[in-house]
């Protein structure tokens, strides 16, 4: 059970370890569990912004099939949804929004930041009006360079997360693909 | 296709120039409500140039002559009557310090959007209208950016606190 950590005087505000109500290893044990199957079925919320959006669309079709891994089902709604891929430029007139449709997603939620533009506003970073990044708003799980990615590129990212999942440790770890 | 010089003729005040109307802004009410009412006319798009002085526009005809620095704020009529695909320009030249135009609203509606897309980047004031608000940008961003004059703010790469409320309230 997760806690608002917005709250100040919630209970385990401040600390990095998410409030459970089981602990020690069978907590552990089946977290892991959890964490397998959540791997095989990320729910992505459509969330496509720019051209980016083109590719993913192209990745979710029959000829790269995201299906076959289990990511296909591009939820409309945040609320039904566990990864963001956030896919195109992000101006600052849609950050607000992007921020809140991060903050409807239950936990646990994994960011996938598609493209140059969400990495670091890309080709616009010099921009009066576009986000340098999208990490400045929300934390980002895997970055997907490329102008834009190919669906392979995508797909490579969200095995990614799924692998970060199956072995928690490679959190720590920067991949270089 | 309809001639321009047929209609600029029926129009009260507009010359023909460069292959387009060439209006004063202060009557641009009335002389598109003249060209709505020829019929088959919609108004599409608005748009508008920041001209530094002393550059005519280059022109196919040539011989344009060089005027001072302006807004050069342009309507886009669309020729829908039968077998046209033409579009009917509107051009009227704006004074730098006194950018004003009044607004076509009234005659088409299409123009709120559009109005409100150049009052956001070029800084046109449309007079006559309500909520004349910004589109593209945040409601708080300072300055039009497609203005000559328009100096990039300094940005930091993460958001001011302020982007967002509850960022502003003290959470996160």
């Amino acid at each position: 059970m997760e806690l608002n950590h917005n709250d100040p005087s919630a209970p385990g505000h401040g600390s990095k370890e998410p409030t459970t109500l089981i602990k020690g290893p069978l907590h552990d044990g089946i977290e892991a569990v959890l964490d397998f199957c959540r791997g095989n079925s990320l729910w992505p919320v459509t969330f496509g912004l720019a051209c980016c959006a083109i590719e993913m669309m192209s990745a979710g079709g029959a000829r790269y099939d995201l299906s076959r891994f289990g990511y296909e089902v591009f939820r409309p709604s945040p609320r039904q949804a566990d990864l963001m891929i956030v896919a195109g430029t992000v101006t600052d007139k849609m950050a607000p929004l992007l921020k809140t449709i991060y903050d409807q997603m239950p936990e646990p939620k994994y960011v996938l930041a598609m493209g140059g533009c969400a990495i670091c506003g890309g080709p616009f970073t010099d921009s009066y009006s576009v986000v340098q990044g999208v990490d400045t708003i929300v934390p980002v799980d895997v970055y997907v360079p490329g102008c834009p990615p190919r669906p392979e590129a995508l797909i490579d990212g969200i095995l990614k997360i799924r692998a970060m999942l199956r072995h928690p440790e490679l959190r720590e770890v920067r991949f270089n693909a | 296709m309809r001639d321009i010089n047929k209609i600029a003729a029926v129009l009260p005040k507009a010359e023909v120039r460069d292959g387009a109307l060439v209006i004063q802004a202060s009557e641009a009410v009335e002389v598109l409500a003249a060209v709505k009412a020829l019929g088959g006319f919609a108004l599409f798009d608005i748009t508008c140039v920041d001209r530094p002085a002393g550059t005519p526009p280059a022109s196919a005809e040539g011989a344009v002559p060089a005027y001072p620095a302006c807004f050069e704020l342009a309507w886009r009529i669309w020729d829908l009557s039968e077998g046209s695909k033409d579009i009917l320009t509107i051009r009227s030249f704006i004074d730098h310090d006194r950018a004003e135009a009044p607004s076509v609203m009234a005659v088409w509606k299409s123009a709120d959007m559009l109005e409100r897309e150049v009052w956001d980047l070029m800084g046109i004031r449309f007079t006559g209208r309500p909520h004349l608000e910004r589109v593209l940008n945040r409601a708080d961003f300072e300055g039009h950016p497609l203005r000559k004059d328009f100096v990039m703010p300094k940005r930091d790469r993460f958001p001011p606190a302020s982007w967002d409320k509850k960022a502003a309230e003290g959470g996160q």
